[in-house]
């Protein structure tokens, strides 16, 4: 046998798919400029599953960063971003995080990862005392909890709690008025999981005391057959379904219930359903299924908002997700305290960035705010309404104002002993 | 006495290797048709390498010619193909496969397109198949799985039949009826080199004899020379 | 854990049929899929990283060619992947068959990150959805008041038609010998005149075409996203490990007995639902290491 043949054609295939895993395309380097660029190391999950967590919010990072640069940069700078695949490994997200700041010097980190690798990165930047824009991980304990904070890490993502408390208000309106009492969940078993399916309960519970849970799935994160898990909560026959799953996982649950008629039964609440990504992806988007609002147009219905939508779609050639926006918005924070800091020095940007306020497409009023206490996002726009097979998809939606979800966020906050 | 036409299998200084390691040096020994030739041996001498060089199941350097055609270096599928049917010494029955499944496998015509062998007629000559059938191989006892290996040897219509020391561990009654099956396939039209170390065994069937030892042929002659050089056997054999 | 739950289900048709489906369609797609990386590995003594990308390549052709018409989708894509998995062997994995397990372990794992990188090329980095054909999109069938969706019971049915078709290929054949006669020792077979790299390319032919088969019928109701050949092939060397290695009666009780225990776990254990499928597992080796049915190469 001709070894010497076999070892090169080998170290050929390997070399070639060695680079491919490990090296995502670089973006360009801007022009020549006269200062050197201010770098956002973005790291994220370019590749299974969930890649368009990563392939997405990087588009809303890349677009508000041309749109920073086309008016000339910060401090006569101009931004620029580097990205890397964390492969939603903890390990490969926290050495990434690490590689950024040691190797890179970025000036700035973006964590755009999930919440099972969000808790490791907060670590990384609480270690390198490096500002970290978390703009994916909505689980409220990440920021919420006093003890485990850091002063260096905000969130520009949804926070569970916010989305909880909106979605239990609303879901308690229609289980008044269809008489459902009996609640089931199916939520990825995780930290992100639990916690979201936890407060929409609590939420729920409160406005509608009536309401018992008689059953709950937890498959793992990527599961890919639901059947077990939907033929159980068919025996258990519950009026209505809470899901926290999100990305393929949901369309996969959603195609795979389908096919037991499960919505035909049981009232289906998807706090993340309503996202351009999975309603495209759904072969046909069943009708009347309840869904928080991820990202949409209609979401909040502003001229703003659309215009982000239209412009974003020209450049490319699809909608933004939530990802997309909350990426854009992590991004308009960070430029905001740049500016305003007048330097990229970790302290002096933490201290621009506590209750920092920004024009943002996503705000109820045209603006958001990172709240001094937590460092999370508040006042965006949160919606839950009822899907339609076709576009907008989500044509109405209802909302709470946001004075009535704080005082309901306080009280739970509260009962967790973080406040 | 003295046997056979033409060369049928000719081994002109062929040296075999395993890896690195020479194990025949120069190895030269024909066979005619027509004859049984044996090639006596002790055990690590070289006799099982000379097979696979014939068989296509170990690396050599020189010329294996069979009916004028150099097959060395080729396949062990093609030399088969060719007319070739080993025997291992260690048999190398399926065991996972039934009697009739193990003789089914090796179903091929002989060299020259002709099925000479069938199981009706290998059933005959070897009454014990029969019944042996439905068996799986793995629960065959010694001289059953020699007999079976022989068989499904025949069946892909060898004309040289290389039998590795057929007689190994086989009961003296057994190694008896081998002899007397040995010499019914050389009537058949078979030509058969057999290796052995039972030398009454071998000298008993064989027309010629080689000797092999360290990878040299030491010895080449009729088994009535043979049984006149005392000193040779004694050298050779420890007989 | 819940032994009340898992009580009352056994004693309920309707828990007992559902369960049943379910564990019969997360078996039968992990026994095709299983079952050819078995065969592979008994003929071959390969074990190949890449056969869970077939899987893979099985899905994403047939969402491409479900425009046709579904019934060519599945044909066509499983065919597809049989000549991918030919091409695969011939050009690269004949070369390693004699090579140290490493070499064979590194070229075959590279082919995981190609193969995905390949299909992020071509159907992009997200995930994509196709939906049960059509013709499936009816009412589920009740037996005995339990819903067994139509799509599931073509999966079910075309199951167990390849498993009993595998079944006779490699009892009543002689093909089917002579893969088995290999698994115990290609050096024999080839002795007696069997063209053994031909037979090789053949299983690794047969072994690509069903995994791409479990992608096909997989398809519609799983979503198709590069990588997601990973999981099926940890849980189809657990199966193999459960079966015997080479063994493709082992793979079958090995990938229903994952079937049933991801059924029937769920009810019962709840949250250890994942950890049971790797509890049988240590525990055949422990007991069983050649599998259960005692015919599999040792590990």
């Amino acid at each position: 046998m001709d070894n010497g043949m076999n070892r090169r054609q080998f170290l050929t295939a390997a070399g070639a798919a060695a680079a491919g895993a490990t090296l995502g395309p670089l973006v360009p380097g801007p022009r020549a400029y006269s200062a050197e660029p201010i770098v956002v190391g973005f790291v994220s999950i370019f590749s299974g599953r969930v890649a368009s967590l990563g392939e997405t919010g990087y588009r809303g990072l890349e677009f508000a960063i041309d749109e920073i640069n086309a008016k000339g940069g910060l401090l006569g700078r101009q931004l620029k971003a580097i990205k890397q695949d964390s492969a939603g490994k903890i390990e490969d997200a926290v050495r990434v995080a690490r590689d950024f700041v040691t190797r890179d010097k970025v000036d700035l980190l973006m964590d755009h990862s999930s919440s099972r690798e969000a808790f490791a990165v907060r670590e990384v930047s609480r270690d390198l005392k490096k500002v970290t824009m978390v703009t994916a991980s909505e689980t409220t304990e990440l920021t919420a909890d006093p003890k485990a904070r850091t002063p260096y890490t905000f969130r520009a993502a949804r926070q569970t709690l916010h989305d909880g408390i909106v979605g239990g208000i609303y879901a308690a309106g229609v289980s008044k008025a269809k008489g459902m009492t009996k609640w089931y969940s199916a939520s990825p078993d995780y930290a992100y999981g639990r916690a979201s399916t936890e407060e929409f309960f609590a939420s729920l519970k409160a406005s509608f005391p009536e309401m018992q849970i008689v059953g709950q799935a937890w498959p793992k994160l990527f599961e890919p057959d639901y059947t077990a898990f939907l033929t159980k909560m068919l025996q258990d026959r519950p009026n209505a379904c809470y899901s926290a799953l999100w990305a393929g996982d949901l369309v996969t649950f959603v195609e795979q219930g389908g096919l037991y008629g499960l919505f035909d039964q049981i009232a289906f609440f998807g706090i993340n359903l309503a996202d351009y990504t999975i309603l495209k992806a759904l072969k046909k988007v069943p009708a009347g299924m309840h869904s928080g609002s991820r990202y949409l147009t209609n979401v909040p219905d502003t001229s703003a908002n659309k215009s982000f939508g239209e412009r974003y779609e020209k450049k490319y050639k699809e909608l933004p997700t939530n990802w997309s926006q909350e990426c854009y918005t992590g991004m308009q924070f960070l430029a905001e305290a740049v500016r305003k800091a007048g330097s990229t020095k970790s302290d002096d940007l933490v201290k621009a960035l506590e209750g920092l306020t920004v024009k943002a497409p996503w705000g109820v009023d045209g603006t958001v705010t990172l709240r001094k206490r937590d460092h999370t996002i508040v006042n965006y726009a949160i919606g839950w309404g009822q899907t339609q097979p076709q576009a907008p998809w989500v044509p109405k939606t209802s909302s709470v104002p946001w004075d009535k979800i704080l005082a309901q966020e306080e009280a739970y906050l509260k009962s967790k002993g973080w406040v | 006495m003295t046997r056979g036409g033409g060369p049928l299998l000719e081994l002109a200084g062929v040296d075999a290797f395993y890896g690195r390691a020479q194990a025949l040096f120069d190895v030269s020994l024909t066979l005619r048709r027509g004859e049984i030739v044996v090639l006596l041996g002790r055990n690590g001498a070289g006799k099982s390498t000379t097979f696979k060089s014939v068989a296509g199941l170990v690396t050599v350097r020189g010329a294996v010619r069979l009916r004028d055609r150099d097959v060395a270096g080729l396949a062990a599928h093609r030399v088969a193909r060719l007319g070739v049917g080993y025997v291992p010494e260690d048999r190398q029955i399926f065991p996972h496969l039934t009697v009739a499944e193990n003789l089914d496998i090796a179903v091929k015509p002989g060299p020259d397109g002709g099925v000479h062998w069938t199981r009706e007629r290998l059933e005959e000559i070897f009454p014990i198949l029969a019944p042996l059938r439905r068996r799986a191989g793995g629960a065959l006892s010694g001289g059953e799985q020699q007999l079976v290996t022989i068989a499904r040897t025949l069946m892909g219509n060898p004309d040289v039949l290389l039998l590795d020391e057929p007689s190994e561990g086989l009961a003296p009654a057994i190694v008896k009826a081998l002899a007397g099956l040995v010499e019914r396939l050389r009537d058949e039209g078979v030509s058969i080199l057999l290796s052995e170390q039972n030398v009454r065994f071998a000298l008993r069937v064989a027309d010629r004899a080689y000797i092999i030892d360290s990878g040299h042929i030491r010895y080449e002659g009729t088994v009535d020379t043979l049984r006149g050089e005392p000193e040779i056997m004694k050298r050779y054999l420890a007989v | 854990m819940d032994l009340g739950a898992f009580a009352q289900c056994v004693s309920s048709t309707l828990c007992v049929v559902s369960q049943l489906t379910s564990a019969l369609i997360t078996g039968l797609i992990l026994f095709l899929v299983a079952s050819g990386l078995s065969l592979v590995f008994g003929v071959m003594g390969i074990l190949n990283f890449a056969h869970g990308s077939l899987y893979m390549l099985g899905a994403y052709l047939s969402f491409s060619l479900l425009r046709l018409n579904f019934g060519v989708a599945t044909v066509a894509a499983a065919l597809g992947v049989a000549v991918i998995g030919l091409l695969l062997e011939r050009v690269f994995i004949r070369h390693v068959y004699r090579a140290p397990l490493l070499y064979q372990l590194l070229l075959t794992y590279a082919f995981i990150l190609v193969l995905d990188d390949v299909a992020k090329l071509i159907w992009g980095y997200d995930f994509v959805s196709m939906g049960v054909p059509d013709a499936f999109r009816r009412p589920p069938i009740f037996i005995g008041r339990a819903p067994v969706p139509a799509y599931y019971m073509f999966i079910i049915v075309v199951g167990v038609v390849v498993a009993v078709g595998l079944w006779l290929l490699l009892t009543r054949t002689r093909f089917g010998r002579i893969i088995r006669a290999a698994a115990d020792n290609p050096t024999m077979v080839a002795a007696l005149g069997v063209n053994v790299a031909a037979v090789s390319a053949g299983v690794f032919v047969l072994g690509s075409f069903l995994a791409g088969l479990g992608g096909v019928l997989a398809a519609p109701v799983r979503s198709i996203f590069p990588g997601m050949g990973f999981s099926i092939l940890v849980e189809s060397f657990i199966v193999v490990v459960i079966g015997g290695l080479g063994s493709v009666a082992g793979a079958f009780v090995g990938a229903l007995l994952i079937g049933f225990v991801r059924a029937f776990g769920s009810v019962a254990f709840p949250a250890l639902e994942e950890g049971l499928v790797f509890m049988l597992m240590a525990a055949v080796l422990l007991t069983r290491p050649r599998g259960v049915l005692g015919v599999g190469k040792e590990l």
